[in-house]
């Protein structure tokens, strides 16, 4: 598997962080997920995607920390 | 760690024996059906959306498990959330696609002008002219993820096999 980006012309050696192991992998050896609480997008490696129980535990937190958060700036927004 | 730059869109290529595709399209699914509206470009889409929903009701399955063997609040609340999510996507092949359609499942002829997706799963093989086309209905930042092999003639994007 393997990333690819069409602007700039391809990063195979642009790192991303995991969501799961919070380890720094290259773009090619990672998976998209979901969107972070700032729109931007969020990466697994992608051996993750062969453990099933680690795959739905971990980007079930991670979607619940990012509305968290995007219910916290709201709130911060509509207070101010 | 550099930030990655914004794209116009991310292409995946993903090298998976075909009688696993099923599989890992599940699995995904979940994560991008998130983001928005997502195409799943088949040859005979009927057929693998049959395959699709069953491997679904697997993952409901597994979610429901661990959503009670765990302790932890938040955990908890988040795999109830995505338990949620699980059972409110609303699947479609292209003749019966409605407003609430989530996920379609279709040819890429069925697919309607001003179509557009977060995320197209393309598990057939195209022609570039077919991928150009395929390519307006992809929304920006969005993630084309194919199972096939890539055409050699599109500017701008190696072969999979060189990286």
């Amino acid at each position: 598997m393997a990333v690819y980006t069409t602007f700039p012309h391809d990063h195979p050696t642009q790192q991303i962080k995991c969501i799961i192991c919070y380890e720094s992998v290259p773009l090619y050896d990672a998976t998209a997920g979901s969107l972070r609480a700032d729109g931007s997008q969020a990466f697994a490696c992608n051996h993750h995607l062969q453990d099933r129980h680690a795959w739905i535990t971990a980007w079930a937190l991670f979607d619940i920390e990012q509305e968290q958060l995007r219910q916290d700036s709201k709130d911060s927004e509509s207070s101010t | 760690m550099s930030q990655l730059p914004l794209p116009d869109w991310f292409i995946d290529i993903r090298h998976i024996q075909p009688q696993r595709i099923s599989l890992d399209l599940a699995r995904h699914l979940p994560r991008r059906a998130s983001v928005g509206p997502v195409a799943v470009i088949a040859e005979r889409p009927t057929v693998l959306l049959s395959v699709v929903k069953k491997r679904w009701s697997i993952i409901i399955r597994e979610v429901q498990r661990q959503y009670s063997s765990t302790l932890q609040a938040a955990k908890k609340e988040g795999l109830r959330r995505e338990l949620e999510r699980l059972r409110n996507y609303q699947f479609a092949i292209a003749s019966k696609r409605n407003a609430a359609t989530n996920i379609l499942f279709s040819t890429l002829c069925e697919l309607q002008v001003g179509d557009q997706f977060a995320t197209i799963y393309l598990t057939v093989p195209t022609t570039h002219p077919q991928l150009s086309a395929l390519m307006k209905h992809l929304a920006p930042k969005g993630f084309l993820i194919t199972y096939t092999s890539w055409p050699d003639d599109v500017d701008g994007i190696p072969p999979h096999a060189d990286i």
